[in-house]
């Protein structure tokens, strides 16, 4: 095990010798219940039975009562961990990687999907690659009523494992968690999500996982990210931390690039960033958000000051 | 507070241009709008308030303030001339009337204090007419600024004055050192002044100079710093055309605003000539009239308590520091025209002073 800073959570290992499931799969959910029965049948429509799979919500304290709809939907199969008291994101991941103990480990968010042959697909990357860590497939976004938005970017024409992970793996944050899968043993070595980071933590931690293993990538559509306005993403969207933490996570994961091309890769990093923190600011302006659209162009010119980025921020507050 | 769907008696203290041209436009849409209901109008010709009261043949006509039930409106607009808008404003708020005061809200810091002191012992509110910051234009700009999109400020220019002066003013007053205080400073310059302010943050006059000699100027030149250290300069003008444009550079790039221009700026880069041509989003106002109807508009709401004021007293008296401060460093500026015995008796009358600095 690598030395693991306070800031990450220590994920012990297990027992050698005992019997493992190959997967866990880890529902961390808040007061999501509108969301928890579909994402709780998504996973047992592929049940392949306790012996290959450990299911199991864990609840950060919800006050809409998940507990009802585990035990009406799991009836016994899926079990069920209610944390003493809020502990917010990351210490609740922290929770979720330690009482896991499959080979792999899915975290899919209460309100996230795996669609059906997720755990098919992803179990033979592995099998077929066993000098990877971490494998992810394509995802979709859906709304806060499963319509389909947007999907993500096709980065390998067919399953295998992704040329320059790291590089294209830190330049921009292209894996949404429901479609990621990792060894536990590799969060075993690394440690957890860094709890200094409520938004990116995610970014930050495939980035890390990149730097030390080979990454697969499976280029079915297999996983669902909900966006909604009560989503980690819509709530840090008006004061911006979602970008100011997006930019503490490049600072943290630059140390682990290439001294060669770090530089390069960070300077991309931000731009697309910087971009992003614009087409911010311009859905605060849709919903009438004036200082939450200021704040979104703040961050965008603090990720990078460039006339690109300056021109992007006359066109969101100005016809011009 | 008025309750939020009372109609809000307001009383018009004043009936000149500004009333005439800007106010009045803006109350009869208010009115047809059931928000506001123009209960009294005064003025001491009594030829002004009754134009008015063709537009609110409602409203109750007087030409003196105690004429005037101070139970009979909830809001007074006091636009009469600058030398009144202190005595009237205290005794408007003493009354518990809520006052919207056009610019400039006094015509010494001694004046506006003692309004701020009788708006903070009483109910009403006190908010200052200073209609550029209701512009969508001059709002963008201030955000632009407050990003830092042109990185460090490194200097600034404002100009203003046009060859000939076609500004209606009701009364002699207006021209009268006694009455008026000031010429285009008090007047123009106060919201030239606030706008600096509110977009760059506080600065410092070095250097002031004007044409007055004895009387009111017609043209001055203000040289100021930023608390960063950047200077620039205000000069203003009643009868030279100046470029009539507020322009501030910055290490990135630079802004420029036609002076009264609602609803357009210029935004260009440091490192290229590429020149964007900037309509701001915030459509709430596209010309003048319609901004003094934000302008109401945002003290009617702040009256209902559903708003805060945007330009409250304590902010009005900034504007009336700087210039109270030009006036005390006062020189004359210089006027090559004039002849040796004509800039002997120019310094007589300003103080013995003369500036180096050159009217443009």
């Amino acid at each position: 095990m690598m030395n693991v800073p306070s800031h990450r959570a220590r994920i012990e290992p297990l027992q050698p010798g005992a019997p493992r499931a190959l997967w866990s799969v880890m529902i961390p959910t808040f007061n999501c219940n509108q969301y928890l029965q579909t994402t709780l049948e998504s996973v047992l429509a592929q049940d392949p039975g306790p012996a290959v799979m450990h299911i199991e919500v864990v609840d950060d304290h919800s006050t809409d009562d998940p507990a009802a709809i585990v035990a009406a939907l799991g009836r016994g199969r899926v079990s069920y961990f209610r944390q003493p008291s809020n502990m917010g994101i990351t210490r609740n991941f922290a929770t979720c990687l330690n009482r896991a103990h499959g080979r792999l480990v899915h975290l899919l968010h209460g309100d996230d999907c795996a669609r059906a042959g997720f755990y098919e697909h992803m179990s033979r990357l592995f099998e077929l690659h066993p000098a990877i860590g971490a494998a992810f497939c394509r995802h979709v976004f859906i709304d806060e009523h499963g319509r389909e938005l947007a999907t993500s970017a096709l980065e390998l024409n067919s399953s295998g494992v992704l040329p320059d992970a790291l590089e294209r793996l830190a330049v921009e944050q292209k894996i949404m968690t429901p479609s990621m899968v990792v060894r536990r043993e590799v969060y075993e070595r690394l440690g957890g999500f860094d709890d200094r980071l409520p938004c990116s933590e995610d970014w930050e931690m495939w980035v890390r996982i990149a730097a030390h293993y080979p990454v697969g990538f499976e280029p079915e559509p297999l996983a669902a990210y909900r966006m909604h306005p009560n989503s980690n993403t819509g709530r840090n969207t008006h004061n911006a931390d979602n970008m100011r933490y997006t930019r503490a996570a490049i600072e943290m994961f630059k140390e682990y690039l290439p001294p060669g091309s770090a530089h390069d890769i960070v300077l991309r990093a931000r731009e697309t960033y910087a971009l992003s923190a614009v087409e911010f600011a311009r859905e605060r302006l849709r919903q009438r958000d004036l200082s939450g659209a200021l704040a979104q162009a703040r961050e965008a010119l603090r990720f990078r000051f460039s006339p690109r980025v300056l021109a992007e921020i006359l066109r969101a507050f100005t016809w011009s | 507070m008025r309750a939020q769907d009372a109609s809000i008696r307001v009383g018009l203290i004043g009936c000149g241009a500004v009333a005439r041209l800007y106010y009045m436009p803006a109350l009869r849409e208010l009115e047809a709008a059931g928000s506001i209901e123009v209960a009294a109008l005064l003025d001491p010709v009594a030829g002004h308030a009754a134009l008015l009261h063709e537009a609110f043949p409602r409203a109750q006509m007087a030409r003196q303030l105690p004429d005037l039930p101070r139970q009979g409106f909830d809001l007074a607009i006091v636009a009469s001339p600058h030398s009144l808008h202190a005595a009237q404003t205290i005794e408007l708020l003493e009354a518990g009337v809520s006052v919207l005061c056009e610019k400039p809200m006094a015509t010494s810091v001694d004046d506006a204090r003692a309004m701020i002191r009788a708006a903070s012992v009483g109910p009403g509110l006190l908010a200052i007419g200073l209609v550029r910051r209701y512009f969508p234009a001059t709002r963008m700009i201030r955000h632009m600024l407050a990003l830092g999109t042109l990185g460090d400020i490194t200097s600034f220019e404002f100009s203003e004055g046009f060859a000939s002066f076609d500004w209606p003013a009701a009364s002699r007053g207006y021209f009268s050192k006694r009455e008026a205080q000031g010429g285009v400073l008090m007047d123009t310059g106060v919201h030239a002044l606030d706008l600096l302010q509110w977009w760059l943050g506080k600065i410092a006059v070095l250097e002031y100079a004007d044409d007055a000699m004895g009387g009111i100027e017609a043209n001055c030149l203000i040289r100021c710093r930023l608390e960063c250290g950047s200077t620039g300069e205000v000069r203003l003008s009643r009868d030279c055309a100046l470029a009539n444009r507020y322009t501030v550079r910055g290490s990135r790039g630079w802004l420029s605003w036609q002076a009264g221009q609602v609803d357009q700026f210029e935004f260009g880069f440091a490192d290229s000539a590429q020149v964007v041509q900037a309509r701001p989003r915030d459509q709430s106002a596209s010309n003048f009239e319609q901004s003094f109807l934000s302008q109401l508009r945002n003290v009617i709401a702040a009256l209902r308590g559903t708003e805060q004021l945007q330009v409250p007293a304590a902010e009005g008296i900034a504007g009336i520091e700087l210039i109270e401060n030009c006036y005390r460093q006062r020189s004359l500026m210089a006027m090559p025209w004039l002849d040796d015995r004509e800039i002997a008796r120019g310094r007589e009358l300003n103080g013995g002073r003369m500036a180096g600095v050159v009217a443009r």
